[in-house]
Order: C-alpha cells, then structure tokens, then sequence
C-alpha cells in the first residue's frame, strides 16, 4: 500500500514552506536523521515516511540531474569514460549522506581525471584474476616447476601483468618535454644495445659460481635470438620465459618477492623503449634489450632457486625474511644487479647520471663479499665469500695462461688501469667484468701512489708538485668514467672542458659520445687505433661481455 | 702394332679338332669372355682416337683451359664446402666444450683433485671455446688454404712427409706417446686449435665491416639452430599453447610447510560444498599473507581463525563482506588479514568486480598495520591479487596524471568535487518542487 500525507498534514507542510520555516536549500544540505527530526516537528509520526519519500523522490532525482549535468559539460576525456560516469551516477539507488557524498563525488573526479579504474577495466582484471586463481588450484601437489600446470599459470599471470602495464601507462602523453625529460635514458639504451653483453658481463661472476646454470641459460638465450629476428615475437619471448618464472615454486609461495628478487623489473641498462621506435634500429635495440634481460632473469631465478635449496638443506628457515631478503642480495648482486639501499628511492635520478650504478655496487658487494651490507646473514656472507674465492682463483688462472703465452699482456700492479685486463696490442680485454676498476681506485687510493698504464711510470698521489694527481682527483676520475652518456656529455661540456679521449666538445664527438651504441664505437676505436688486436675477435668478445678498450 | 696385339687374352677353351693343322689349336672364347674382349676393343679403338685428336694445338688449349678452370672450380667448390663444414660444426664444438668445461669445472670442491678439475674446467672453456670461435672466424681463409694444398696435391706432400718423419723417429712406437694418445683423444683437435690461436694471433690486416656483419651472422645462425635443437622452451606462438612442457632441469624445490586445510564444524543450514568452498577461500586468504605473516601462526591459532572466519562466509556473507569493506567494524577476536583476503577470493571466484573495486577502496586494509609494511597493499603483495592491481593502476595513473597535467591529483580531485557539488546546487528542490511533491503524495480522502 502506497503512502499518503493527511490532508492536515500537508497543508500544514505547504504553509511552512510559504512561512520561510522549511527552508529548502538547507533541508537538502541536511543529513537524513536532521531532515527526520525537523519533519517531526510539522507532520508529527508520519516524518520518517515524509523524508523516505522526499529522498527517493525528490532529492535522488535533484542529485542525479546535477551531477548528470556536470557530466555532460565535459570536455577533453573519452566518450567511453563519459559514458562510465553517467551511468555511475544512474547506479544509485539512495540518496548520499553527506560523508558517502563526499567519497562518491571523489569517485567521479578520478573518473574525469582519468585517474580512476573503469568497471570494464576491473571486470576484465577480475576475469583474468578468476583465471589465475583457477589455474593455480589445479597445479597438482608435488607438481615439478616446469610441469604444464605451472606454465599454464604463470602464462596467466603474465597475462594479467601485461593488462596492468597497458593501464597503468594509457593515461600517458607525450609531449616534446616530456621526449626531452627521456633523453638521458634513450641515450642509454641506445648505447648499451646491440649486443649480447649480459652474457660475460652481468653473468660474469656466475660462470665460474654456477657454471652449468650460466651454461644453460647461455644457451638458452641463443635461442631466443631466433626468435626475436621477427617482429613482433619479441613479447612473444620474454612472456615465456616470465610465465617459467612466475609459475616456480618458489614465486608461486612468495619467495621471491620476499627476497625482493629482480625478475620482471626491468634493467638499468635500457630504462626506457623509447628507442624501439626508430625504423630498422628498433628491431635491433629490442633484440639486445630481450636477449640481456630474458637472460638475466632466468639466470637470477635459477640461481636463487638452488640458493633456497642449499639453505634448505643447511637447516635453515626459508620463512625467516631476513634470511630470504639476504639471499635476494646475494643473488642479485652476483648477477649485476645491486642493492643501492636508501639511494633506491631516487633509482631514477641516479639511473640517470650513471651508467650502471647497480651494476656497480654489485661490484663492490660482491668483492667485499657483502661484509658492509647491514642485514646479511651469516648464511649469504659464508656463500659471498666462495663465490669470491672462486671468482677470483678463476680470473688469476685466466690472467696467468695469457701472462705464460705473453708475459706483456699482463699488468699485476692494482695501481694500474691494466690491472685484471689482457693487453692485446693496444687492446686490452677486461676480465673482471669491470670490477678490476674498483680494486685499482682503492689501490690507488690505499698505497697514494698511481701508475700511468700509457707509461709504466708510478706517481705518488697528493705530492703538491704541479700536474701531480690527488686522491679526490683519482676517485673523481672513477667517477667521470662511470657517468651516463647523457651526463657525461654535459660534464665534458660544462666541466672539464674535454672529451674522454682529450678532444675539444664539438656537437659531432658529442652526439657520437651520446649516440654511438658502443659495439660500433669499439670497432672504430679498433680499426682506427694502431697495433690493436684483431678487430673481429676483439668486437665478438666485447659485443658479448668481455669489454675491451683500445688506445695507445 | 695396335694395342690389341698386347691383349693377354684370357686362358680358354682350346677345341682341339684335328692334330697339327691350323685349327688344331684355335681358341674359342666364351660367350662372356666375348663380351669383355669386345670392350677392351672399344676402349682401345676410342683412346686411338683420343690419342689422335689430342695431338691437334686446338685440342691442346681446351683441354689446358678445361683442366684450369676445373682446378679452379674445384678450388672454389672445396674452399665453400670447407667453410660451410667449418660452421656447421663450429655451433656444436663450442657447445660441446661449454659443456664439457662446465662438467669439469662443476666437480670443482674441497679435495685436491677436484680443484685441479676446477682449474682444468676453466682452462678448458676459455682455449676451446676461443679457438673454436677463432677457427670459425678464420674458417674462409683455413678452407682456402686447406683446399689450395689438396689442389696442388700439398696435402699429400704433407702427409707423406709426416708419415716418414714419424717412421723415422718411431714417435708412434713410445708407449708414452701412445699412452697419450689414448688418455687424450682430443690432443690432436686441440694441437689444431692452438695452431689457429696463433694464426689469429697475426692477423692483423683490416676486414670490411660488411664481412664481419655476414661472418658473424652466419655464426649467430649456426649457434642458434644448434642450441636450438638442444632445447627450444619456447616458440612462436600465443602464450597459452606457447609454454609447452619443458622437462625438469632442476631438482623439485619443496614448498614451505602449511597448516593443512582445517576443516570446522558445519553451521546449520549450511551445506557441506558451501562450507567446503569457504574453507578453502580461507586458505586462499591465508596463502596471499606474505610469507613472514604466515610463519606468524601455529597450526592451531590458524585452525581457530580459518573456522571462525569460514564459519562467518557460510552464516553471514553479506556482513563479511561489509565489515572487509570498512562499513561495519570487524570483531577485535577475528584477524582482519585473513577475512580481507577471504573476501577477496571469494569475489574473485563469483566474479563479484564491484566488491573488488570496493575492497580497493577500503579503509580496512590501508589503516592497517600491515598496509602501512606492505606499502600500501593492504593484506597481501600478491601481484596478482585485483585489489592491489587496482591500486597499482590507479597510483600510477594518478603519477601520470600529476607529470602530464602539472597539478597535484589531490588539489585536481578537490576543484572537481567543488564543481560536482555546485552542479548538484544548481539542481537543488526548489519551494515549487517541494509543493508539487507535497501535492504528489497528499491523501485524497
């Protein structure tokens, strides 16, 4: 049975609003309770009823048609997304209490702003979420990593991962700023591609720790190469090898990202795609880019997988997150990749102006053997120190066979910049995966003395004699050597008023020094250069990891 | 003379018909030994031929011609196919001694022997490998000059000379040198690989870069069809059919121990799959806890708040799902980590997308503990969890928003609720309206 107002009432009612006594503006404002309370006053029992009526009829309506009408003076966002807030609006079935309005209206501000998730978004995210979940309940206990089941849910995973990532960047617009803002990371990536370098470089320290798995994974990224010549498999690839990843035990149970273990996030060495977008180049840069990061990520799964068995095996608690995160950073940094702790936070900044920064304090944790890293346990530091061991017995077996074959390729002084390199000619081929550079700073640094690798002569550090180097000067050196291309042009620009090889800035070395992927840079340094070494055995070594420098 | 007359005819029937006449002695051949005789007859008549022919100057220039560009072509044809042989095996060489160097490499440990192996591994991987890649390097130029030594018959010349030298000395006869042979069959293959390190060791002249560009992508191609059929996890396809079953390479890692599924008393008018499929949903919550959360309950005090929580869904779903949206207060004797994340599984598994977003915007999870550790993803850092998902898109779209737009997001929200709300002013009832509405609902009576 419909409700109806007593002819009393209701006049009564009429003459208040006549009277100024209800006054609508504010009844609108007030919240259902208030409106209850002062309908009380005019028409007694029957208030609740009254105000009942007037929300559903009235004020839902008044509020729809505003906020309706704010939607249709929109400008500048999708008909899609016009269409998303209107029917929002038409979803409401009660009138809002001012609180609930509040969140409501915030609501349909992310909704213009594009802020927000559309239902579609989320009905599609839940589809794929659904998805997931099914798949994970129907990998059978005991099941292997690798099994279908798992592949079949990490694919799934992937799946959702790559939906989130279109999302999460559709708001994006570029502008010639925001190309400008880019240009340190495009000249980056442009110069760390075309090459296989995480091969010998990143993956350095792992053949002589985990030869077999570096041997596998070696492989393995050879034949991703086959695959990446066509276009348009490259995503083809690296889902594979994430959807492997992520269907693993031990990322299925968390510990991975326990361990905060670099698989999916990316490498310093290529922070933006920007570069995919040039015709012919692209194809090569994401070649490089897949290649060194498929490569990466499955070497640091695999490694860290057998370092969460050996821990296992040592008794130890794989629940305990000091322990997971500590093995993290050992796995990490043993493959390029180091922890920059409270630096993490301007990562972009920092990724900017080095080179490889992470790259480098890997370096450092890994010849330190993780001893200055607060919260390293006992485990990760007994396990630091033989991979230390034997990365180092190994690269004085590899440094003393080409001492033996030519007693001048050799340089044993840490003072020198030839230290832990193979001089070839003028050549000479790194084989420390750039951390001999930082036993030869602290060498320099301990012993004040320095020795020129173009003359053999050392010089003591800080003499006051003019022209003699000083400590400062020595790290700063360090320092120049290891900026980004994009800084290291503004330094030689602005700073000290020269390239790296002495030459006057000019907007041709310049844009070389900033554009020039350095497999190409190498081979000119080799065909230009006189007495270098073979130029196709030393471009081969150096587009796969082993960096080679030629000057005389 | 002609040549038949040096014929040795073969010994055969002698038909002996009469005594000392002309046919007393006549051989009959055979009916194949007739066959063979004409043969060598053809053969002699056609050389006489030859013979005659090749005496003319003309004959003599084609043929010297003929014989040149045949070497030539022979030439050619020995140095491709060597160079093509080079390559094929060149891919499996190196793979062969990564995985040889690796094997030894791998027993490196604690013993004395073992670290020989180590060291030997190491050695091993860095002269094979290099000279493998070397000798593929070089292989145009090793096949040109192996098969310039078999066209002029050098390689002959060689051998012949190893052959005497070593004969001579009797190398081969020292049981050391055969012991050697017989513990290193691959001495010989390396001794090759040694002479090419020395080789490589003097080329110094340039090399077109567009050589370098062919040489090394027939390498790479070569390298990569033959890790290729080592093991190719992935192909050309959706991901989905992509991610074929690949064979264990890796020992089984165990999963970290878990209470087991808690099973809690039915609740009336509940049925047993319904509570089944809570329970589960429980454990589902309880799963997405990070790790360390996890290891925070005992089986028991798990049991206790898995039924207690299962024993809500099955009563009571609507007020579960309430209080994980933050509209009514959650009991202090129930963990709000485990309802929160129960909730969420079971509208994941209903498809319930409103609740998801709701969830999303819950206060629950983010005034929480645990929100504050897990920044801000509420009760789990599940990656795959639609809440945080949610969260995820709308930070970064809020980032974006503020890069593209130069405005703070919450200043933004603020003006555009400000609008909204005036808008909505606009529309306000007027006296007019609420008299007419007033009218709509009066009694007739």
């Amino acid at each position: 049975m419909s409700f109806c107002l007593p002819k009393e009432q209701t006049d009564k009612f009429i003459q208040a609003l006549k009277d100024g006594v209800i006054d609508p503006a504010k009844l609108s404002e007030m919240s259902s309770a208030e409106r209850n309370s002062f309908f009380e006053k005019i028409v007694g029992k029957d208030a609740s009823e009254v105000n009942a009526q007037f929300e559903q009829k009235l004020l839902l309506k008044n509020q729809q048609a505003g906020m309706i009408n704010w939607a249709k003076k929109l400008t500048g966002i999708t008909e899609q997304a016009k269409t998303d807030i209107i029917s929002k609006i038409g979803r409401m079935d009660k009138v809002l209490s001012a609180p609930d309005q509040q969140s409501f209206l915030q609501d349909l501000a992310s909704k213009k702003l594009g802020t927000d998730v559309t239902f579609e978004e989320a009905q599609k995210i839940t589809q794929l979420s659904k998805d997931i979940a099914d798949t994970k309940q129907s990998i059978p206990q005991g099941s292997p990593d690798g099994s279908p089941e798992r592949l079949n849910y990490g694919a799934k995973a992937v799946e959702l991962q790559n939906y989130v990532n279109d999302l999460k960047s559709s708001n994006e617009v570029k502008t010639a700023g925001s190309y400008v803002k880019d240009l340190p990371g495009i000249a980056k990536g442009v110069k760390a591609s075309l090459d296989l370098s995480a091969l010998f470089r990143q993956g350095w320290k792992t053949i002589f720790t985990h030869p077999s798995t570096w041997v596998d994974n070696a492989i393995k990224s050879f034949s991703y190469l086959k695959q990446l010549g066509v276009k348009g498999t490259d995503n083809v690839v690296m889902d594979g090898v994430k959807a492997e990843i992520y269907s693993r035990d031990n990322a299925i149970n968390g510990l991975q990202r326990m361990a905060k273990l670099d698989v999916g996030t990316g490498e310093e060495a290529y922070p933006t795609s920007l570069p995919e977008k040039i015709p012919l180049f692209g194809r090569l840069f994401k070649t490089s880019e897949v290649h060194y990061q498929a490569f990466l990520m499955r070497l640091r799964a695999d490694v860290f997988d057998q370092y969460i068995d050996l821990a296992k095996k040592n008794g130890l608690d794989v629940t305990d997150k000091a322990q997971v995160q500590s093995i993290g950073k050992l796995v990490n940094s043993l493959t390029g990749r180091g922890d920059l702790g409270r630096l993490e936070s301007a990562g972009k900044v920092i990724n900017s102006t080095f080179f490889s920064p992470k790259m480098l304090k890997s370096s450092f944790d890994f010849l330190t053997a993780h001893q200055f890293q607060k919260d390293v346990t006992p485990f990760v530091r007994q396990q630091a120190a033989i991979n230390l061991v034997k990365v180092a017995s190994a690269t004085a077996v590899i440094l003393a066979t080409a001492k033996a074959i030519n007693p001048n390729s050799v340089e044993l002084d840490p003072r020198s910049s030839d230290f832990g390199k193979i001089k070839v000619g003028n050549t000479r081929f790194d084989v420390t995966a750039g951390m001999g550079s930082l036993i030869t700073l602290s060498s320099r640094v301990l012993s004040q003395s320095s020795k020129s690798s173009a003359t053999g002569r050392v010089t003591p550090l800080n003499s006051g004699k003019y022209g003699s180097k000083t400590g400062g000067g020595v790290m700063w050196d360090f320092a120049q050597n290891k900026l980004a291309p994009a800084a290291s042009v503004v330094n030689d620009v602005f700073g000290r008023g020269q390239t790296f090889k002495g030459e006057k800035p000019t907007v041709s070395n310049e844009a070389q020094n900033l554009l020039v992927p350095l497999p190409i840079q190498n081979i000119q340094e080799l065909l230009t250069t006189p007495n270098a070494a073979n130029v196709w055995v030393a471009s081969i070594l150096d587009s796969m990891g082993i960096v080679t420098n030629t000057y005389k | 003379m002609g040549f038949i007359s040096d014929v040795k005819l073969p010994t055969g029937n002698t038909n002996s018909t009469g005594s000392g006449g002309f046919l007393d002695s006549t051989y009959v051949p055979s009916e194949s030994q007739s066959n063979k005789i004409g043969q060598f007859q053809n053969e002699a008549n056609q050389s006489a031929q030859e013979s005659q022919q090749a005496n003319g100057f003309g004959n003599i220039v084609k043929n010297t011609a003929t014989g040149v560009l045949g070497s030539i072509y022979n030439f050619g044809k020995n140095t491709a196919q060597g160079t093509w042989q080079i390559y094929q095996q060149t891919p499996q060489k190196i793979v062969d001694d990564i995985k040889e160097s690796a094997k030894t490499m791998q027993t490196g440990g604690t013993s004395d022997q073992q670290s020989t192996g180590f060291l030997k591994g190491i050695f091993k991987a860095g002269f094979r490998t290099a000279a493998d890649a070397a000798n593929a390097v070089f292989a145009p130029l090793s096949a040109a000059i192996g098969s310039a030594l078999q066209t002029t018959g050098g390689s002959k010349l060689i051998d012949d000379a190893g052959k005497v030298i070593a004969d001579h000395n009797g190398i081969t006869d020292w049981p050391a040198f055969q012991q050697f042979a017989i513990s290193h069959p691959n001495a010989g293959e390396d001794f090759n690989r040694l002479t090419t390190l020395v080789m490589s060791a003097g080329e110094k002249g340039k090399i077109e870069p567009t050589r370098i560009l062919s040489d090394i992508k027939g390498l790479t191609d070569k390298v990569i069809e033959t890790a290729s059929k080592t093991e190719s996890p992935i192909t050309n396809q959706p991901v989905l059919q992509r991610v074929a079953p690949e064979a264990p390479t890796r020992p089984v890692v165990e999963s970290i121990t878990q209470p087991q599924q808690i099973l809690p008393p039915r609740e009336a008018g509940v049925t047993k799959t319904a509570s089944d499929i809570n329970q589960n949903l429980v454990k589902q919550g309880f799963d997405a806890l990070p790790p360390e959360d996890q290891a925070k309950y005992t089986p028991q005090s798990y049991k206790d708040i898995a039924t207690r929580v299962a024993s809500m869904l099955d009563t009571n779903p609507e007020d579960v799902k309430s209080m994980a949206k933050g509209d009514t207060p959650i009991p202090k004797d129930i963990n709000p980590e485990i309802l929160f994340n129960a909730v969420e599984a079971k509208a994941i598994k209903e498809g319930d997308t409103q609740t998801l977003i709701d969830l999303a915007k819950s206060p629950v999870s983010q005034t929480s503990q645990a929100g504050q550790t897990l920044g801000g993803h509420g009760y789990n850092d599940n990656p795959n969890s639609p809440v945080n998902v949610i969260k995820d898109i709308q930070t970064a779209r809020e980032k974006t928003f503020s890069k593209n737009a130069g405005q703070d997001v919450v200043k933004a929200k603020s003006a555009t609720v400000d609008e909204i709300a005036s808008e909505i002013k606009k529309t306000a009832p007027t006296r007019q309206s609420w008299s007419d509405f007033v009218e709509q609902i009066r009694c007739n009576y």
